[in-house]
């Protein structure tokens, strides 16, 4: 028997305890295979076997070797996104793992000691004597308490990071983040982080550094959603319990990120657990989940499956049966096999449908006693059915395939098709029949938009030295958008004749745009206090037979110095190809998605961002930073325009114009120990500005989301083992509004004066009053015989602040004149508060 | 139990229960604002602006006033004089007073009133060319689906260079009245004399000019709807003819620039009167300011001019120390001289 194969019989037998998880590459030994080796004692016996055989043919200290794998989560299997590794001669030498867990380091061949870490794990720390390339997979055991992560040089995200204005969120501070109705929300959670502002309270839409609610780009395991937003934006559309990491860029962007000038949410689910069937039931106020996830035969292929629907979809027959017309209700499923061919390949397949669907029927009948003119009388039956269906929401599917060329090369390729659509469907009946009438008229309509997209992308990591990680690829999407479409069908019977009239109107033409994009920048570290990223992003848009090429060059700079600071600076360019036509505040099913045309040019932004950093106290990071953007082309509607006018001729209602955003974010987070917790002050401007004129005669105006201030302070605290308590209070100054503020007249063209007119001197002229609110949650956790049960109880503005929900004018408001006591009428803002002490409970079993 | 029982229905009763507020506006800047509207052009010597007082419940009346106009620094004309105002609230007076100028001059508007004192200061645009006015009768169904004949004006106009330019289309209708036949019998008048005389404004129908038809994809003419407000005042921009020339295509009804006004009192029997009729062509040049007023109070006055689920138009203004627009304008005109016509005997008379 060779030599290999008993070794491999050796390691095997060592492999059937439990974790952790330690896994070496054969090839160290001729062999591409790779075993895992799961306790500790054997463990240490192969370190030791290893270090004498690698020592043997180890060369001089001048020889770089190169190590890569995969590190996971040694509970699951699942690959760890934004793990480090690092050596111990240099915290400068190190590296993290990219979206699949994949790492690339290159180090000094001979001795030398590598750290493993990632938040929330233990780290792990292993000596080797390394003299050529070799693949070393690892797996990293949970902490007992949230402890600080070793100190990696390279990261996508966070303070670390070359990067500004990057955060990696973390899954328990989403699953903690007190919201309304329970429901935990990455939206939401986003909302706390400096720079980020929610539109309307408690609604999920965010507005990123004075930009607009389209320019965000959220992502789904790499492909982009259009329509993130459930009930109406009281919910997002991600299932907390399907996702494995949210990456959030606002600052500096990844030259692999294009298509939004705002910011860039990546959020990426999980692949499954490897190592055993494991789920989770949920039961909440609002909505019931069930998560799943384990291998498929073998720990190769593993499934992950994620439902969530509100309890409305799942008892709708028994709403109908109770006689209700009405019923609103939405769900999401996420999906996604992924499959182990080798350490060198790996295919994933993920899946997502969400749909918000209200329904309404009504039905009149009955017989009358109809008089006729000659003193006799006759029954008369009528009927009147109204019915009504509206449904909205989004599919995705993409595959995608990872392969590692060379410990220096790895490539992810993926393909993905995407679909938003928005169908609306009634049926009106009226039918009379007596004997002396008959008809049955029937009106029915038709209404759809929506946006497709196929595309495919290749991305590259590529590390051809220690102080390179070159990242490049390419991406290709079609667009299709089908601005709205309307279909009438008239069914008239009046006995004797059955006619039909059947119309179809485009009323906004299908338009297609195909989008091509290119990208290169180089992650490079400069001794040991520099680190600078240059790059840049080519992308092309064709659309109405027009090309618009935009390049986005993308620079990121950062030096570090003593016991944890670091400065760092930035300029991002981005562009924008697609727009959303909203009334703001609330997501509509209504809104629209519109490209560029060859008259609405892309929107361009430019972001300089500069800041301090300090992470030099164990578990604390802080963190200030300044930016200054500029949006060129932003789209507004024109004075006295909305988007319900807009469905034709949406162009016409539109203006281009120009956005600046300035300001200061300071941003504390504790992230270790049993008290958890982040705080941030954010001191924003943002204003707007049309030179056509048409919007605020063409002068600078405040951004509806102009706050100047917002506080946020959230805490995690563990009471003892069982208990968790998250609070988080939240200020934000006053949000903008456009109201009358006095009685004037205007001249007609004609040179005549008009009555009384409520005259308003600039949009966005009112500055709303700030708000505030307290919410909790409390959790207790207790772990059965077959698993753990949650008990999750929250209140959502616990204080009872009166947040304006929905605000509207009224021009001539009712109200005693306190000294004559008489009604006048006045101007008032009408505030709506409807979230007011929101408590929610839901139940959790996981296993 | 019943604690747990009352725990319930305190919690749905905060659920379904909604709490609405009101903040009531006080306004913002001073409590009164001097309002001063009007149009100044510089094809007419007599002008006018409108006055009232601003305030945050209401218009109110400007009870004295005095207003000074100056072109080019110097004092022009001057009045004290309010008057009704026709057509308007009565809370709005009109003042009136004399200028003449052309494009370049700086006109200057002040009025002062109650220690309030505000000035609008213009300086008259540039006036573009007319350099031809066609017309010809066209047949087209009108809005009754009838075949009608239309005069279409063909009005070829060149841009003013090397700016951008604001422009309104007008078109008026001058007529007078000659006597051309007298019987016999007839001895008060005599061949020759004019007996009486007239104007109008002609409306336009720009149904088939693009620049000033902001229709896309519809087909009826005039009603506004969703998607689209009548350009009624026919402004428009040279974005699409900058620094050259564009040939408007404006539809004259007919019957809108053939019905006389004659009111002179005649036997058909003994006196034939002849009419003759001149069209005069404008293009007004006018500030962006003005032409974003205009454009607002189309849309304004339009049906998509409902104000329950937007805000209302923030109207521009250049009236410094307080609000409104004093607009000045420079004219190009263009005689179209049409056929002379002899009123028929059955036309209404006051014989």
């Amino acid at each position: 028997m060779p030599k290999k194969n008993k070794l491999t019989r050796f390691l095997k037998a060592g492999c059937n305890d439990s974790s952790p998880e330690f896994i070496y590459e054969w090839s160290l030994f001729g062999n591409s295979r790779a075993v895992n080796l799961k306790n500790e004692f054997m463990r240490k016996i192969l370190l030791a076997a290893l270090a004498a055989v690698l020592t043997v043919s180890a060369h001089g200290q001048n020889k770089k070797i190169t190590i890569s794998g995969y590190i996971h989560d040694d509970a699951t299997g699942e690959t760890l996104i934004g793990a480090g590794v690092v050596a111990a001669e240099s915290s400068a030498i190190g590296a993290v793992t990219n979206d699949f867990g994949f790492y690339t380091l290159t180090i000094p061949a001979g001795k030398t000691t590598l750290s493993y870490s990632y938040v929330g794990c233990r780290t792990e720390t292993v000596s080797f004597d390394l003299t050529r390339d070799t693949t070393i997979n690892m797996s990293l055991k949970e902490a007992d308490i949230l402890d600080a992560a070793t100190v990696v040089a390279r990261k996508d995200a966070g303070i670390r990071s070359t990067y500004m204005g990057a955060l990696e969120i973390p899954q328990e501070m989403i699953q903690n983040t007190p919201v309304i109705f329970g429901e935990a929300d990455i939206i939401k959670t986003l909302q706390m982080m400096p720079g980020v502002q929610p539109g309307m309270e408690g609604f999920s839409g965010i507005y990123v550094r004075g930009g607009g609610v389209d320019e965000n780009l959220m992502m789904l395991d790499g492909s982009p959603l259009y329509n993130v937003s459930h009930m109406l934006g009281l919910f997002s559309v991600f299932t907390p319990e399907a996702v494995k990491k949210v990456t959030f860029y606002k600052g500096s962007f990844p030259a692999k990120y294009g298509g939004r000038v705002s910011s860039i949410v990546d959020v990426r689910t999980n692949d499954g657990n490897a190592k055993g069937f494991h789920g989770s039931v949920t039961a909440g106020l609002l909505c019931d989940k069930l998560h799943f996830e384990g291998p498929l035969g073998s720990e190769k292929t593993t499934f992950s499956i994620s439902g969530r629907g509100m309890h409305t979809f799942v008892f709708d027959k028994i709403i109908r049966a109770c006689g209700s017309p009405a019923n609103y209700a939405f769900y999401d499923v996420n999906a996604k096999v992924a499959h182990r061919f080798s350490d060198r390949d790996r295919l994933f397949l993920s899946f997502y449908h969400g749909r918000d669907y209200f329904r309404y029927k009504e039905s009149d009948k009955g017989t009358a006693t109809i008089s006729s003119g000659d003193g006799s009388s006759y029954k008369e039956y009528s009927e009147d059915d109204i019915k009504a269906n509206l449904k909205w929401g989004n599919m995705l599917a993409v595959m995608r395939w990872n392969h590692v060329f060379s410990n220096k090369l790895f490539a992810n390729t993926s393909v993905s098709w995407n679909k938003y659509d928005m169908n609306i469907k009634s049926d009106i009946r009226e039918m009379v029949k007596s004997e002396k009438e008959f008809y049955d008229n029937t009106y029915k309509y038709g209404y759809n938009s929506g946006i497709m997209d196929f595309g495919g992308r290749i991305d590259f990591d590529y590390t051809p030295a220690p102080q390179h990680l070159i990242r490049f690829g390419t991406e290709f999407i079609r667009h299709a958008y089908r601005p709205s479409v309307q279909r009438v069908r008239e069914i008239n019977e009046d006995g004797v004749k059955k006619t039909f009239t059947d119309e179809k109107t485009n009323i906004s033409p299908n338009v297609y745009g195909s989008e091509l994009s290119l990208y290169m920048e180089d992650d490079m570290t400069l001794g040991d206090h520099f680190s600078f990223n240059p790059g840049a992003r080519l992308s092309l848009f064709f659309v109405d037979g027009k090309a618009y090429f935009s390049p986005e060059p993308r620079v990121a700079l950062k030096y570090s110095f003593g016991e944890g600071w670091a400065l760092k600076t930035a300029y991002s360019r981005m562009s924008q190809y697609v727009h959303l036509l909203t009334s703001g505040d609330i997501s509509l099913p209504t809104d629209l998605w519109v490209p560029i045309t060859k008259n609405i040019r892309p929107v361009t932004s430019d972001i300089v961002s500069l800041g301090a950093y300090f992470s030099g106290l164990k578990g604390w990071e802080f963190s200030l930073e300044g930016y200054w953007k500029r949006l060129n082309n932003v789209l507004e509607y024109k004075d006295g325009k909305m988007a319900f006018t807009s469905a034709a001729n949406w162009e016409e209602n539109v203006e281009m114009g120009e956005g600046r955003a300035y300001g200061a974010e300071f941003y504390v987070q504790k992230t270790t120990g049993k008290t958890t917790g982040t705080a941030s002050y954010t001191l924003a401007w943002a204003d707007r500005r049309f030179k056509d004129g048409t919007i605020n005669n063409g002068n600078w105006f405040p951004f509806v989301y102009d706050r100047r201030h917002n506080v946020t302070l959230s805490l995690i605290q563990k009471l003892g083992k069982r208990v968790e308590l998250s609070a988080v209070w939240t200020y934000m100054s006053g949000s903008r509004m456009t109201i009358p503020t006095r009685k004037s007249f205007v001249i007609t063209p004609d040179g005549d004066g008009t009555n009384d007119y409520d005259y308003i001197e600039s949009r966005n002229n009112y500055k709303l009053p700030p708000t505030h609110r307290l919410d909790f949650n409390f959790s207790f956790h207790k772990q059965k015989k077959r698993g753990e049960r949650i008990w999750n109880f929250g209140i959502y503005n616990a204080y009872g602040a009166l947040n304006p929900n929905f605000i509207m004018y009224d021009g001539s408001h009712s109200k005693k004149d306190p000294t004559t006591g008489e009604e006048i009428k006045t101007p008032a803002l009408i505030k709506e508060t409807f979230l007011i002490f929101y408590p929610s409970f839901s139940y959790t079993f996981k296993f | 139990m019943k604690n747990k029982i009352s725990a319930a229905f305190v919690i749905a009763l905060t659920i379904l229960t909604s709490c609405e507020r009101y903040i009531e506006l006080t306004g913002t800047g001073p409590e009164k604002l001097l309002v001063v509207n009007g149009y100044v052009r510089s094809d007419e010597s007599e002008h006018s602006v409108l006055v009232a007082w601003s305030t945050f419940k209401e218009v109110k009346p400007v009870n004295a006033a005095h207003l000074e106009c100056y072109v080019n620094g110097t004092k022009v004309s001057e009045t004290s004089e309010l008057h009704k105002a026709e057509n308007s609230i009565p809370a709005i007076k009109r003042m009136t007073f004399n200028a003449d100028f052309n494009a370049g001059d700086e006109v200057r508007v002040v009025v002062e009133s109650e220690g309030t004192r505000v000035e609008s200061v213009s300086v008259a645009p540039k006036a573009p060319v007319i350099v031809k006015a066609d017309t010809t009768t066209v047949k087209a169904k009108d809005n009754f689906g009838d075949l009608e004949n239309f005069a279409l004006f063909s009005v070829t106009v060149q841009d003013v260079k090397g700016e951008d330019n604001y422009y309104r289309a007008l078109m008026d209708l001058d007529s007078k009245y000659f006597i051309n036949w007298v019987s016999e019998e007839e001895t008060e008048h005599k061949v020759g004399d004019c007996v009486d005389k007239g104007s109008k404004s002609l409306v336009i129908d720009n149904s088939q000019e693009p620049l000033l038809r902001r229709r896309i994809g519809k087909d009826q003419k005039d009603d506004d709807d969703w998607n689209f407000y009548n350009n009624r005042y026919n402004i428009f921009t040279d974005s699409q003819f900058r620094n050259s020339e564009y040939t408007l295509k404006l539809i004259v009804d007919h019957y809108g620039y053939l019905h006389n006004f004659c009111n002179f009192g005649y036997n058909p029997d003994n006196v034939k009167v002849e009419e003759d009729r001149e069209v005069v062509v404008k293009i007004m040049s006018m500030s962006k300011l003005t032409y974003l007023y205009m454009n607002d109070y189309m849309f304004d006055h339009s049906s998509q001019g409902d104000w329950s689920l937007v805000s209302e138009l923030p109207y521009p203004s250049n009236v410094k120390g307080g609000t409104g627009l004093v607009s000045v304008m420079t004219a190009a005109t263009f005689n179209v001289r049409l056929p002379k016509w002899q009123l028929p005997n059955n036309i209404w008379t006051n014989y």
